[in-house]
């Protein structure tokens, strides 16, 4: 029928300017699906923090790139996905412009096995800079950095699975390549990077829980801010150390609660990211104790278990090379002053306990 | 009325037969079988299906308008709530029942003379028939943690024995006439010298209690509104998040009787004779929050004496003037003092950062109606709490005089 066909073809048409339409408006305005996403889809292009948005970008030949591995799955919960931001600015002193980069990697699996790169990760991730989070969620957030443990379907022969962010960024030019500082965002923006990246990375691991993770409470405390390293350090009495002269130590106290208090040591270089010197961490009854598992044991290799107010709850402590020996009277006594005075504080027993 | 509105609708566009109201009303019968075919409006207009259409458009319009000013936040007729748009029904209920309420605000802003102290006030009275029954304030204030203005006054009202923390990382504390809690430092920022932005709630003369139920009653209403009024003010400061009201406060905090070997519940803390007949009763609130409260006194729950352990570190901010200026100089092995005829406060550096310790004497009592009992107290009190918080051992001496 003659009308019947035209009317087809007219409602074609219709249809076909409203797709058009609607496809030119979402890829304009970025929405999905034009909008580029990041680490198996966990992160979108203008979904948050100023990192993943266009302002990112507003540097002279500014590019996003990401690499990601393998996501995560049942068989391996583990990932690796790194997503950056590079940037060129002409250098007054040099021919050779300035280039910048930074970069935010987020990482999906178990803690380190390997002792060494266990404590490395301890000394990152429980910083002082960091804060506790909140809702009930076993992690903590800075600037920079953020570390979230998943619930126990995903733990993997007993021991955690974690989500860690953390940033870095440099300058290339004629200095060499330095450390440049860099903050992801709020921490309510890493904060929100973390929980995307967690709930994507346990839908794929296939062990997420009915509900996905999230938090609605506000950061109640922020860190303070850091300051020469001094005596008593981490204001513990009786923790002291003999830092030299012309020290660069820098101590910064984070949380101090009852179920988690942590304090850092770092050495402050020019241009150099900061060397992590010393770390003090009390975690009582969360899931943050687990994240001590596989470590040598004992108050002599600083990782001490206490049973206090009834919780489980693990003391650790660790000095690097160059504070080393510089304990007063020793390394060990200063780790046995951190756990008499912390377990004193949040109602340890003085026995071995549990 | 419809059918005015037809006949001008068809009038004007149809052109065909323009009909006055009047030819209209006199000929209340148009359908005669003489008349020309009525015009396509009309015919429009009589046809069932088109004025389906019509009402369910009209309907559609309706619902996208509403919708959009859903979204918009520009809903005709439903005013903000109360206290920047915070308080809800179930808050206001809570406190006022079905009562007319009458709300006086204050835009929150920074007093443009000071140091951005002032931010403002909401005041909110319910009444029956002409007589007012019961009001209730709000206020947010950055408590002063440098000229120690907010030493004195603020804690006598909103750090009392008969407050309880708020719990669950919520830091605050709450009874059945005062309530306070700190907005975020992810709001506000942490500094020296500042002490925290707050927002308290007052209801009534502060520390009046008359029975377990109207307690339990009152403090719960009264948690409710304030917990719905920082989250309004977290939004009006343009931060994120929202505090939870708590679901189990602990119960609300008892007289009981002295006990002079362990005073105000603390372990090796020993009250000297001189005060034990007039101070028989003592009261312990706060235990585990921002501040521990104790007061004690003869019969009657009024206090005499006030001893203050102040936790928070921003919160011991408010107290900074007071160590340094107030009275003869005390020293301590990590700390320092002042005391004076009623009053001593004492700051040490401790695991969570500065602890303050007031102790405080509100009336005579000991030997002679005299005021000495922070100077008597102070040291054995910070010494026991000290080492209640592990920050032992703490010895204080007062400068000889």
């Amino acid at each position: 029928m003659g009308i019947g066909r035209r009317k087809a073809a007219v409602v074609a048409g219709v249809v076909a300017a409203a797709v058009v339409a609607t496809g030119t408006t979402l890829w304009a305005t970025d929405s999905r699906p034009f909008r580029d996403s990041y680490c198996w889809g966990a992160w979108e292009q203008n979904s948050g923090p100023s990192f993943l948005g266009d302002e990112a970008l507003r540097k002279s030949g500014s590019e996003r790139r990401s690499t990601e591995s393998a996501a995560p799955s049942a068989a391996r919960p583990q990932g690796t996905c790194t997503v950056a931001v590079g940037s060129e600015v002409e250098d007054d002193d040099s021919d050779e412009p300035l280039a910048f980069e930074e970069s935010v990697t987020l990482e999906f699996g178990p803690v380190p096995a390997e002792v060494r790169e266990h404590r490395d990760w301890l000394a990152r991730f429980f910083h002082g800079s960091a804060s506790p989070l909140p809702d009930g969620l076993d992690g903590l957030v800075a600037g920079d950095r953020g570390m979230l443990v998943l619930p126990s379907s995903c733990d993997r022969d007993g021991s955690p699975t974690v989500v860690t962010i953390r940033s870095e960024s440099t300058g290339d030019g004629h200095l060499g390549k330095v450390a440049v500082p860099f903050t992801i965002g709020t921490r309510a923006d890493v904060l929100r990077m973390l929980l995307d990246a967690a709930n994507t990375g346990m839908d794929k691991a296939g062990c997420a829980p009915a509900q996905p993770l999230r938090s609605s409470s506000p950061m109640v405390t922020v860190a303070e801010d850091e300051e020469s390293a001094g005596s008593p350090l981490c204001r513990i009495p009786g923790m002291r150390f003999e830092y030299g002269d012309r020290s660069r130590y820098k101590e910064q106290v984070g949380a101090v609660t009852d179920r988690l208090q942590t304090c850092s040591v770092v050495w402050k270089t020019l241009r150099m990211p900061d060397e992590p010197s010393a770390q003090y961490v009390m975690a009582n009854g969360s899931r943050l104790a687990d994240l001590f598992k596989g470590m040598p044991e004992g108050a002599g290799q600083g990782l001490v278990r206490r049973g206090c107010d009834g919780r489980r709850t693990v003391f650790y402590g660790h000095v690097e090379a160059g504070l080393q020996d510089r304990g007063h009277p020793s390394d060990q006594q200063v780790f046995n002053r951190f756990v008499e005075s912390v377990g004193k504080r949040i109602g340890c027993g003085s026995g071995e306990g549990a | 009325m419809s059918e005015k509105i037809n006949e001008e609708i068809d009038g004007a566009p149809g052109g065909e037969t323009p009909v006055t109201d009047a030819e209209a009303l006199a000929a209340p019968a148009p359908a005669a079988p003489e008349e020309p075919r009525p015009s396509f409006v009309r015919r429009l207009l009589r046809s069932r299906t088109a004025r389906a259409a019509t009402v369910a458009a009209l309907a559609g319009a309706l619902v996208g308008a509403g919708a959009v000013a859903w979204r918009t936040d520009t809903l005709p007729l439903l005013g903000p709530s109360p206290c920047w748009d915070s308080l809800g029904s179930g808050s206001m209920d809570a406190l006022f029942g079905d009562r007319e309420t009458v709300v006086d605000e204050q835009s929150l802003r920074t007093d443009p003379m000071g140091d951005g102290g002032a931010y403002g006030q909401c005041r909110i009275t319910g009444y029956d028939g002409d007589r007012a029954r019961r009001q209730v304030t709000v206020d947010v204030r950055r408590l002063d943690g440098l000229r120690g203005t907010d030493a004195q006054d603020w804690p006598s009202e909103f750090l009392a024995s008969g407050m309880v923390p708020l719990g669950e990382g919520l830091p605050g504390m709450t009874s059945s006439t005062r309530a306070w809690i700190a907005l975020p430092q992810a709001c506000t920022g942490r500094d020296e010298f500042t002490g925290p932005t707050v927002v308290d709630i007052g209801m009534g003369r502060a520390g009046f209690e008359v029975s377990r139920e109207y307690t339990l009653r009152d403090r719960n209403a009264l948690t409710g509104a304030l917990i719905d009024a920082a989250n309004g003010v977290i939004e009006e400061f343009g931060c994120s998040g929202r505090y939870r009201e708590p679901r189990d406060l602990p119960a609300p905090v008892e007289w009981v009787e002295t006990d002079p070997s362990a005073f105000c519940g603390i372990k090796g803390l020993t009250l000297p004779a001189a005060y034990r007949e007039e101070l028989d009763e003592t009261r312990v609130g706060g235990e585990g929050g921002p501040a521990r409260v104790c007061e004690a006194g003869a019969s009657f729950r009024e206090a005499s004496v006030r001893l203050t352990t102040v936790e928070d570190p921003a919160l011991a901010e408010i107290y900074s003037w007071d160590s340094l200026r107030s009275g003869a100089p005390v020293t301590g092995s990590r700390g320092y003092g002042k005391a004076g005829g009623n009053r001593a406060v004492y700051r040490a550096i401790c695991q969570t950062g500065p602890v303050i310790f007031v102790l405080e004497q509100l009336r005579p009592a000991g030997r002679g109606d005299r005021f000495t009992f922070t100077r008597d107290l102070l040291p054995a009190y910070a010494a026991a709490e000290a080492e209640r918080i592990g920050c032992a051992p703490q010895k204080l001496t007062f400068a000889s005089s």
